[in-house]
């Protein structure tokens, strides 16, 4: 089957050093795929290559089977394909509502079913109570979701999550990840997450790409990577 | 060869003066990542207050000529420097990293600083006695000696001032608040105090420039703004909050004016800098020597 | 917009019009087209800052509209109405050439590439073409096109500064602000910044190359000096002593400072310390403007660029 998502010797220089070092790989469709490494791995710029947001040194990128190398962007979301980010990165001059309606603005839906799409992401993503919010008044965990819900509207089939769970706290990562495993069930949409929670990175992918010092050290499912050697020495004896 | 050594020598010493009214500038730009629309008018207080003390007031006019300039050099640059942290302290404390307000608050105070200027000396240019009377021949171009002097005094002043900031703690301090507000925190430097003498010492060097420079021309209300535009295009080109970028893009338009005006006119000269200035920005924001922010 | 509401600017716009037709005192009138004529460039000025820029070559625009509409009934014999339209497409041109290559940066280095290309800009009336632009004398004796000239800025205007603002109310006004509030956002779920910075700017210098043409022709003279940064950072302190976050604000602005301006015209340079002053104190005291304070003390309620207030939110 082809995969939606193709990483090829995906390669990026800063200065003299390899930030990211020929790193192949592919996201097969509906499932969830997670990028996973120690700090400085590379995986936050793979996922700025991937997404538009960095330029290649070398390499491509392929998807759907069409070459989007160094597309920027607001190409690649018209094909489908949306990250969110590490930080939080929102329309702080909107509510809630209104942001996740941002998602919705460029599409040709009408205004009654854009209006039913947001509702339902947010019922969906457990923010209806809060929609009417300036988006700085949320707690760290909502504006969190918040990004999600962002992305969300722009109805994608691949969705790049960057960091999710960072600054969550038990509770909100449990609900962040029964979410999102829903979103493979229920939305069929495939997703790439880069994530340091291991627990949840376990739970939720069905392959993990294990990145270090630029390079790809390890690819497999949870089982595989757990007990790879490598992968262990990498972390310092880690998960 | 002698036009050439002529204009190579006319560049030197406008860019000396660039480079010290410039450096203020960057440093303001790097550090507090404001830009500074009144700086022009703070290089017009030290020219203003030299014609005070020399020529209006005479005040030091039993004494060497030499020693007085001192005198008034030093008590311009005092006055300016507690000016300058007043100002920071009421005014621009409270816009620190909000660069449009910033600007915006700089450009009212530069207004109302031209309009102080108007209503006390007027709009005619005075002149001020110079000090190194006479001019020399160097290398086949000549020169007045108040603009060797200037050169030198620049030159001193550079080096007085890159010794700052790389060898003193307050100099690193401010380094390290420009590549990283929240890290030099974290280390324990006093950002807002760092910040306001930062301050202080940007609009000094400005008055410095203006106290080195009157004497070799004409001081009036409007100097500080034709200034202020040749500084900004130095630290783009040079690269905002760079140094070393500064001096070398200081004496860059140094040429560029004087091989200009000579070979075309001054408007091809100026909309040539600015055109520089845009190429500049569109290939490499960072400037010449500047550090990439992405 | 409520009923009550919309009855209140009909009102107003009735007035204004009237203005423009019954004003017969030369100084009067000269003031009320300046009034129209300043009202467009802060409001648009402010439309360029709802995706976060700030443009110092907008009075550029205006100058591009103002020379062009002079030299073409002048030397071309071109009628008004149509100097009028081409001004506006002339300086749009202009302009999409200019934010083409100018918003490949933003923010601070955005604004001093602006003041860079106003400074050009200004060389070039200055020093090209002089026998048609005038050189540094700039062009005189421009007449005023028609009977009724100021009842034709003020509908001009009047219709201006509402398509303004159903602009803002519109989808393209909300893909600003969000490009304004993070660009990376707003990149990741498919807008185009480039792309709509680029016509924000090109609809804002239309509008205000039109403009440029009415004032070249109450005016009946015009200079280089007239079209410098200068004037768009006087329209800057318009937009932010008036208040930034609200339509209505930059007209506030305008009214206001303008009017002091006049009042103070006979003290000379009192004139400008008194902006400066102005836009010192409303940035320490005042940072939301007048309407943004005047809407905070709830003495008006005005729609504001930021967040809905609850009651339009209902679904």
């Amino acid at each position: 089957m082809k995969p939606i998502l193709e990483a090829k010797d995906v390669t990026r220089y800063f200065g003299g050093v390899a930030a990211v070092n020929n790193v192949s790989f592919q996201v097969r469709e509906g499932e969830i795929l997670g990028l996973i490494g120690p700090n400085g791995a590379g995986k936050s710029t793979t996922f700025n290559l991937i997404s538009g947001f960095y330029q290649l040194s070398s390499g491509a990128v392929y998807f759907d089977g069409e070459n989007i190398t160094n597309k920027p962007p607001e190409y690649l979301n018209k094909k489908s394909l949306v990250r969110t980010f590490q930080h939080n990165v929102l329309f702080n001059e909107m509510t809630v509502y209104e942001n996740v309606f941002m998602g919705t603005v460029l599409n040709k839906m009408k205004q009654k079913e854009k209006e039913e799409l947001v509702l339902e992401l947010l019922t969906f993503l457990n923010l209806l109570h809060v929609k009417d919010e300036v988006t700085k008044n949320l707690p760290h965990g909502l504006q969190r979701m918040l990004g999600i819900g962002v992305a969300l509207a722009t109805q994608p089939k691949l969705l790049l999550l960057d960091e999710p769970l960072t600054g969550m706290n038990m509770v909100e990562i449990n609900e962040a990840v029964s979410i999102l495993n829903k979103l493979r069930t229920e939305k069929n949409i495939t997703i790439v997450i880069v994530e340091h929670n291991m627990k949840a990175v376990m739970e939720l992918c069905d392959r993990i790409v294990v990145l270090s010092y630029g390079k790809k050290l390890a690819e497999g499912t949870p089982e595989e990577v757990r007990n790879n050697e490598e992968v262990i020495r990498a972390y310092l004896g880690g998960s | 060869m002698d036009t050439f050594v002529q204009l190579i020598v006319n560049a030197l010493q406008s860019g000396a003066i660039y480079v010290i009214f410039s450096l203020g500038l960057t440093l303001l730009f790097g550090v507090m990542k404001i830009v500074n629309f009144a700086h022009g008018e703070f290089y017009t207080a030290g020219a203003f207050l030299t014609y005070l003390f020399i020529d209006k007031w005479g005040l030091f006019s039993s004494i060497n000529i030499y020693v007085a300039y001192f005198l008034a050099f030093v008590f311009a640059i005092l006055i300016v420097g507690i000016v300058g942290y007043l100002v920071e302290m009421t005014i621009f404390s409270r816009f620190h990293g909000d660069m449009v307000s910033g600007l915006i608050v700089a450009i009212g105070l530069s207004m109302v600083m031209q309009t102080i200027y108007l209503l006390m000396f007027t709009a005619n240019p005075k002149n001020i006695t110079s000090i190194f009377k006479g001019t020399s021949h160097l290398f086949g171009g000549s020169i007045s000696n108040e603009r060797i002097a200037i050169f030198i005094l620049a030159l001193l002043f550079t080096v007085g001032m890159t010794l700052i900031i790389k060898k003193t703690k307050f100099g690193k301090a401010m380094r390290a608040i420009s590549q990283d507000k929240e890290a030099a925190e974290l280390q324990g430097i006093d950002y807002k105090s760092i910040t306001r003498w930062g301050f202080v010492v940007g609009i000094v060097l400005a008055a410095s420039a203006g106290v080195l420079v009157s004497p070799a021309s004409v001081v009036d209300p409007y100097i500080g703004e034709a200034y202020l535009m040749k500084a900004f295009i130095i630290i783009i080109l040079g690269g905002m909050g760079s140094i070393p970028g500064c001096i070398l893009a200081g004496f860059l338009l140094g040429i560029i004016e004087s091989f200009g005006i000579f070979y075309f006119d001054i408007a091809f000269a100026t909309a040539l800098s600015f055109i520089l200035v845009m190429l500049m920005l569109l290939i490499r924001p960072q400037g010449l020597m500047g550090h990439v922010s992405r | 917009m409520s009923q009550g509401n919309n009855i209140r600017w009909l009102i107003v716009s009735v007035i204004v019009i009237a203005f423009g037709f019954m004003l017969n005192d030369p100084y009067l009138a000269h003031l009320f087209a300046l009034l129209c004529v300043y009202s467009i460039l802060a409001v648009s000025f402010r439309f360029i800052m709802l995706c976060g820029e700030i443009n110092l070559a907008h009075a550029s625009f205006f100058g591009i509209g103002a020379y062009t509409s002079a030299a073409l009934t002048i030397h071309f014999n071109v009628p008004f109405i149509v100097a009028f339209f081409v001004s506006g497409i002339i300086a749009a041109i202009v302009s999409i050439l200019f934010g083409a290559i100018a918003f490949r940066v933003k923010g601070h280095f955005f604004l001093l590439l602006s003041f860079a290309f106003a400074e050009v800009i200004r060389l070039f009336f200055q020093n090209a073409w002089t026998d048609v632009l005038g050189g540094v004398t700039g062009i005189a004796g421009i007449t005023s096109p028609m009977g009724e000239f100021y009842g034709f800025i003020a509908i001009v205007t009047l219709l201006i500064l509402y398509t303004m603002y159903f602009l803002e109310k519109s989808k393209l006004g909300k893909i600003l602000i969000a490009i304004r509030n993070s660009e990376d956002l707003s990149r990741s779920i498919g807008i185009s910044s480039m792309k709509y910075k680029v016509l924000s700017l090109v609809v804002a210098s239309l509008l205000v190359g039109m403009s440029g043409s009415m004032f070249a022709h109450f005016n009946f003279v015009i200079s280089p000096e007239d079209f410098t940064f200068h004037l768009s950072i006087i329209i800057l302190s318009f937009v932010i002593i008036g208040g930034r976050d609200h339509f209505i604000g930059p007209v506030i602005g305008v009214v206001l400072l303008v009017l002091v301006a006049e009042y103070l015209r006979g003290f000379g340079s009192y004139e400008i310390l008194a902006y400066g002053l102005a836009i010192i104190l409303a940035m320490l005291f005042m940072p939301k403007g007048i309407a943004g304070t005047l809407q905070s003390l709830r003495l008006i309620k005005l729609k504001s660029s930021k967040s809905k207030s609850r009651e339009e939110a209902k679904v």
